[in-house]
C-alpha cells in the first residue's frame, strides 16, 4: 500500500494561505455589513428573516475555519473551509441556475461589482480541493528555518497570484460585457 | 554545497514572487484598459445607460394598479425616481420611510416607482407589511436588466422629458438626496 503522505511545509502553506483568505473575508464583511447582509439576500437561499441571523453565523464560521487553520487544527479548519467553499459554490450555481446572473456576487473583497459567474463557482471548487489536501496524513518532519522562509514566500506567493486569479476573472467579465 | 542551495532556493523564492507581482500588476492593467474601453458600446453597471441618455422605454404592470410607463420620449409631466429594491435586503427597509416622505412633500414633481423581481406573492405581502399600495411597484427582471443593477437599493432618476438624470447605489438617506441634486431635482430634505 501506498501511503500518501504531505509534507509539513505544503501543508503549512495551505493552512496559513486559507486562514489568510477566511479571515479577510471575514473582516470585509464586517467592514460593511449590511452589504453583505444585502448580498446575503440576494442569494434568496434563506428566508429573509433568517438573514438577520445567518449572516453573523456565516462570519463566525469564516471566523472560527481561520483561526483553526492558523493554531494548526487543521482537519477540522480544513473541513469547516470546505463546507464554506462547498456552500457558497452552491449558491452561486444555483442562482446561475435560477438566471439571476446580475445579482452581486459579495466576493472580490467588496472592490470591484463582480457578478456571479461559473467561474466563480470553479474557483470554488479548485479552493476546495486544495484545501482537502490538508485532510491527508503528514509525514512527520522537524520544520526548521529554511521551512519558515520558504512558509512565509509560499503564502506571500500564493495570496499574490489568488487576487491575479481574482482580477483575472473580473477582467474575464468586463470583457465579455465589451465584446457583448 | 549546503549554503549554496540555501542561497539558490532564497533567489528562486524572491523572483517567484517578484513574478507574481509583476503577474498580478499586468491583470490589473488590463484590467484597468478594460474599464477605459468599456463606454464605447459596452453595457455595463454603471455604463449601460449614461446620465443624458434616453431612458428605455418600458410598459409594466403595477402590482399595485395598472400598468406603468417608465421612460421613453413622452413626457411624463413628473420626474420618475425609480427605485430598484428586494423584500429581503436590510438596506431597501430603512430607506422606505425616507423615500415615501420624499415621495409625499414632492408628489407635484416627483413620481416614485419600485421595482424589483421574483416571486410575485412575497411582494404582495411586502407591499401590504410596508404600506406601500400607494405607489406603482413592477415586478420585472428586464428593468432591472436594462440598468444593469448588480447591487440594490439602486435608484434611477428620469426626467419628466424621459432623460436619465442620475443613477447610483443608494445605501443611505443621504444618497437618495445626492441623486436628486445631481439630477437638478431640489430635494426637500424633509
Amino acid at each position: 500500500m501506498i501511503a500518501v503522505a504531505l509534507d509539513p511545509l505544503f501543508a503549512q502553506i495551505v493552512a496559513l494561505v486559507m486562514a489568510l483568505l477566511f479571515a479577510s473575508g471575514a473582516l470585509h464583511k464586517l467592514s460593511d455589513y449590511r452589504a453583505f447582509q444585502g448580498v446575503l439576500s440576494a442569494y434568496r437561499l434563506i428566508d429573509a428573516r433568517a438573514v438577520g441571523l445567518a449572516a453573523p453565523l456565516v462570519i463566525a464560521l469564516e471566523v472560527t475555519a481561520a483561526a483553526l487553520l492558523l493554531v494548526g487544527v487543521h482537519a477540522m479548519g480544513a473541513a469547516l473551509a470546505i463546507a464554506l467553499l462547498a456552500g457558497y459554490a452552491g449558491g452561486i450555481a444555483l442562482n446561475l441556475k435560477r438566471g439571476r446572473t446580475q445579482i452581486d456576487c459579495g466576493c472580490h473583497f467588496g472592490r470591484a461589482s463582480g457578478r456571479i459567474s461559473s467561474a466563480l463557482v470553479l474557483r470554488n471548487l479548485g479552493l476546495c480541493a486544495l484545501v482537502a489536501t490538508l485532510l491527508l496524513p503528514v509525514a512527520p518532519r522537524d520544520l526548521g528555518a529554511l521551512d519558515t522562509a520558504a512558509a512565509i514566500f509560499g503564502v506571500a506567493a500564493l495570496a499574490v497570484l489568488y487576487l491575479a486569479l481574482e482580477a483575472l476573472i473580473r477582467n474575464h467579465q468586463t470583457w465579455s460585457e465589451i465584446v457583448s | 554545497m549546503m549554503e549554496a542551495l540555501i542561497a539558490a532556493v532564497a533567489l528562486s523564492w524572491v523572483v517567484i514572487l517578484a513574478l507574481c507581482v509583476v503577474v498580478y500588476a499586468m491583470v490589473r492593467q488590463i484590467g484597468l484598459l478594460h474599464d477605459r474601453i468599456k463606454p464605447v458600446g459596452a453595457l455595463s453597471l454603471g455604463d449601460a445607460i449614461q446620465v443624458g441618455d434616453e431612458a428605455p422605454a418600458f410598459d409594466a404592470p403595477s402590482l399595485t394598479g395598472s400598468s406603468v410607463q417608465i421612460g421613453g420620449a413622452r413626457a411624463q409631466g413628473r420626474a420618475t425616481l425609480l427605485f430598484f429594491l428586494s423584500s429581503t435586503c436590510p438596506v431597501c427597509k430603512e430607506l422606505l420611510p425616507a423615500l415615501k416622505s420624499i415621495a409625499d412633500h414632492e408628489s407635484d414633481r416627483l413620481r416614485l416607482v419600485f421595482a424589483s423581481d421574483g416571486d410575485e406573492a412575497d411582494h404582495r405581502a411586502f407591499i401590504a407589511q410596508y404600506d406601500l399600495s400607494a405607489f406603482p411597484y413592477i415586478l420585472s427582471a428586464d428593468v432591472g436588466m436594462a440598468y444593469r443593477v448588480s447591487k440594490l437599493p439602486y435608484g434611477v432618476v428620469i426626467g419628466a422629458s424621459g432623460e436619465v438624470r442620475s443613477h447610483g447605489l443608494v445605501n443611505s438617506r443621504e444618497h437618495i438626496d445626492s441623486l436628486l441634486e445631481e439630477s437638478e431635482f431640489e430635494g426637500v430634505m424633509a
